[in-house]
């Protein structure tokens, strides 16, 4: 027997592959854009889950940033109204608020060393507090009676009851209040008073200095006065210890603008012949007229049809500006979407990539699946109705390799075109709700628009990872395809 | 069934091709194959020792059923038996690797098939010069290539249709393009005329007598058309998975009358 003839087959590279599998899909058209609508719609998903929420979460985070800073500026407006509570004081003496702090020590009289102490005190009590409140009703029921944490710290100053109190926490074996049960003794025993005492004094520093602030400008209320802004006003609330800098005064004297103004733009609205006026322009009848209808009407540009509408009934000269009014009116809007939008205030920055909760990230992963079984069919379609082909150029001398390949690069051009529709699809999806949802405020998600990038990038490479991965196992199915198979006849 | 009566005239023809070995370009020994197990065992071929010679037209010929197909899948190397061997070129291809059988099946052998089998998407030109990709040739030679061998079979002006646009006979005579488009020295061709009008297929099987002859093609052909006797050098009768008998066509034309009454 002669040796065997060692010369193989030529190794086709990926171009020839490739327009092979190009001009295929080309001609079954069809069946194609069907895993391609797949591929579309899961990558659609896919972005548009990632985008929306990486756009609702930094709407909401910059609403309620915004809407903290409007409260911050109205909350100065009612420090030099009206005093803190004692309650509340030491409360807010637990809080990580520099500035706070600040005002508080300047108004309890005390040096830095002592108030640092009332400081501990206050973080300690809260400590206590958090704990009790956190323990299992049954226990806490028992330990605590009908009574606040603060009734109990002040009932815990009786030998007896903290005696039951001490007997109780042992029976119980919960861990004591800060861990420890002679640290808690003193600090209901020591520590408390000395902070309530500190909070009373803060009180009553803080009520003088309002009483000093309206002796140093009479006649005037705090509103007014920051509208006015008569020169040396900070520097004299500083010297009364108040933590307002400079800056701060021009957003809080353009805060108490507003507040009048929108005042008394609302006792306007309530008089007959505004009312009426505006429900003539309106052409409805004025039991229909409503602030908020004429405020929305007024944001759209309208500031100057309601300046002549204020000037018709009896207005003031103040608010004759029609450019003025719609900033007004915008001003409500922006701030009523801003109430709409924040569902927590607190709304903490995302963590991990993109932050989606695990419900979304199910989802995600669950019609991804769905995907692949879709796409995978639909190329087990494609070679079931091509036997006859593959196995013809089996017989002419493709290699298996060479049809594997051949398929997986049909399946990841598929994948491509797909994913890239999908990406449009999803982006504009995810805009066009955001912009249904958050209307004007969207323009400030602005920032995430690198990750949102990301996203979508990501996003295609999953899908054409997908689709390659999907068509593997068809792949594999023609690869192994029998040449013979060409002699059937159909 | 019935012992074979042609034991005697095969084994003469085997003994006067002994020694004869490079006349021979595919022979099979004791060729079997078998589907299913035990009971159910049905047998394709029985035991097929057959000599093809190189360069000649040989029929092969046999009603349906009769291991017909399966002997065209074994010695086209498309199938593997499931005893005996199969010696293309004195190699014995159950030795050997699949990009081996590639290489086989890319150059060495052509196949025309009964239902034609273009790639439905591609032009005629481009089913002809498939082979040549896969055997790495350069696009331009190919399409070179591919015109010349459109004109050996008539066709040179039809080069840019699609198979649909195309009748029978001319997508068989693409097909037969392509089966010459790697110069192989085999031409299988399974039935070539089954789907074609009389005329259409005495065409095809001009050609094929014409690449025979001109460039010296082994051409192995089964069919049913009687008119093939007329041209080729042998006819190889298939019975029951059996090789009946062998016969030279110079044997056979006295007795051609008998068979055309036969069919």
């Amino acid at each position: 027997m002669k040796p065997i003839e060692a010369r193989q087959q030529v190794k086709l590279g990926p171009r020839r592959c490739f327009q092979l599998a190009l001009s295929g899909m080309s001609y079954r058209l069809f069946r194609s854009m069907i895993t391609v609508a797949i591929l579309a719609l899961a990558v659609a998903f896919l972005v548009h889950m990632l985008a929306y929420g990486l756009l609702a979460h930094e709407t909401e985070l910059q609403a309620a940033r915004e809407l903290r800073e409007s409260r911050a500026l109205g909350q100065i407006l009612t420090r030099v109204t009206s005093p803190d509570a004692t309650a509340s004081i030491v409360d807010r003496l637990a809080e990580d608020d520099d500035a706070r702090l600040a005002e508080y020590q300047a108004w309890s009289g005390l040096d830095e060393a002592a108030f640092a102490e009332v400081v501990d005190a206050a973080r300690d009590r809260a400590a206590a507090r958090e704990h009790l409140i956190s323990l299992p009703l049954a226990q806490r029921v028992r330990l605590m009676g009908e009574v606040e944490a603060e009734g109990l710290f002040a009932r815990l100053r009786d030998a007896d009851r903290w005696q039951r109190f001490a007997d109780d926490v042992e029976e119980l074996g919960v861990r004591p209040p800060l861990g420890d049960m002679a640290a808690f003794k003193q600090l209901i025993d020591e520590r408390r008073p000395r902070l309530l005492e500190a909070a009373s004094a803060i009180h009553q520093g803080h009520r003088e200095a309002i009483a000093a602030l309206d002796r140093a400008y009479p006649d005037r209320s705090p509103r007014e006065l920051f509208i006015d802004r008569p020169a040396g006003l900070g520097q004299t609330l500083r010297e009364l210890g108040f933590a307002v800098d400079d800056e701060r005064l021009d957003a809080v004297g353009a805060f108490a603008r507003r507040a009048r103004d929108m005042d008394r733009l609302t006792e306007l609205m309530t008089e007959p012949d505004v009312r009426a006026a505006v429900a003539r322009r309106m052409n409805i009848s004025p039991g229909d007229v409503t602030y908020d209808a004429t405020l929305r009407y007024v944001a759209g540009g309208r500031g100057d049809w309601f300046a002549s509408v204020l000037a018709d009934a009896t207005a003031p000269p103040q608010l004759a500006d029609g450019e003025h009014l719609t900033a007004l009116a915008r001003d409500y809007r922006r701030e009523q979407r801003l109430d709409a939008v924040v569902t927590d205030i607190d709304i903490q920055p995302r963590e991990g990539l993109f932050g989606l909760p695990a419900q979304t990230m199910w989802l995600i992963g669950l019609s991804f699946m769905v995907c692949v079984v879709g796409v995978a069919n639909a190329m087990l379609m494609s070679v079931t109705e091509r036997f006859t082909e593959i196995a013809t150029m089996k017989c002419l001398g493709a290699m298996d390799g060479f049809v594997m390949m051949m398929f997986v690069f049909e399946a990841v051009i598929q994948g491509l075109v797909g994913g890239v529709i999908g990406v449009i699809l999803g982006s504009l999806l995810a805009l066009l709700r955001g912009a249904v949802e958050y209307g004007g405020l969207l323009g400030g998600a602005s920032t995430v628009i690198d990750e949102v990038a990301i996203a979508a990038a990501m996003s295609l490479v999953i899908g054409v990872a997908l689709a390659a991965f999907a068509a593997i196992g068809p792949a594999w199915v023609a690869a192994r395809l029998a040449p013979m198979e060409a002699m059937r006849v159909e | 069934m019935t012992e074979p009566t042609t034991t005697n005239v095969h084994e003469q023809a085997a003994a006067a091709d002994t020694g004869d070995d490079r006349a021979t370009i595919i022979r099979t020994l004791g060729l079997e194959k078998r589907y299913g197990e035990g009971e159910a065992t049905t047998y394709a071929l029985r035991g097929v020792d057959s000599k093809i010679r190189r360069g000649e037209l040989i029929a092969v010929m046999g009603p349906s059923g009769s291991g017909k197909s399966t002997y065209f899948n074994m010695i086209g190397a498309l199938d593997s038996p499931t005893k005996g061997r199969i010696l293309i070129d004195e190699v014995d291809v159950a030795q050997l690797s699949a990009v081996e059988l590639a290489f086989l099946r890319c150059r060495k052998i052509g196949y025309i098939f009964q239902s034609y089998n273009l790639i439905s998407y591609m032009t005629c030109l481009e089913n002809v010069t498939v082979p040549m990709t896969f055997a790495g040739v350069q696009p331009e030679q190919a399409r070179k290539r591919g015109m010349e061998l459109l004109a050996l079979v008539g066709l040179a002006d039809r080069w840019d249709h699609r198979p649909i646009e195309m009748s029978g006979g001319q997508q068989q005579r693409t097909a037969i393009a392509r089966s010459m488009s790697n110069q192989p020295r085999i031409l299988l061709a399974d039935e070539p005329t089954a789907n074609l009008d009389l005329k259409t297929g005495q065409a095809i099987l001009d050609i094929l007598e014409r690449i025979n002859k001109e460039r010296e093609v082994t051409v192995v052909c089964s069919t049913h058309d009687h008119r093939l006797l007329n041209v080729c050098d042998r006819i190889m009768w298939i019975r029951d998975g059996r090789v009946e008998r062998v016969e030279e066509r110079k044997d056979l034309t006295i007795k051609l009358g008998r068979i055309g009454g036969e069919a």
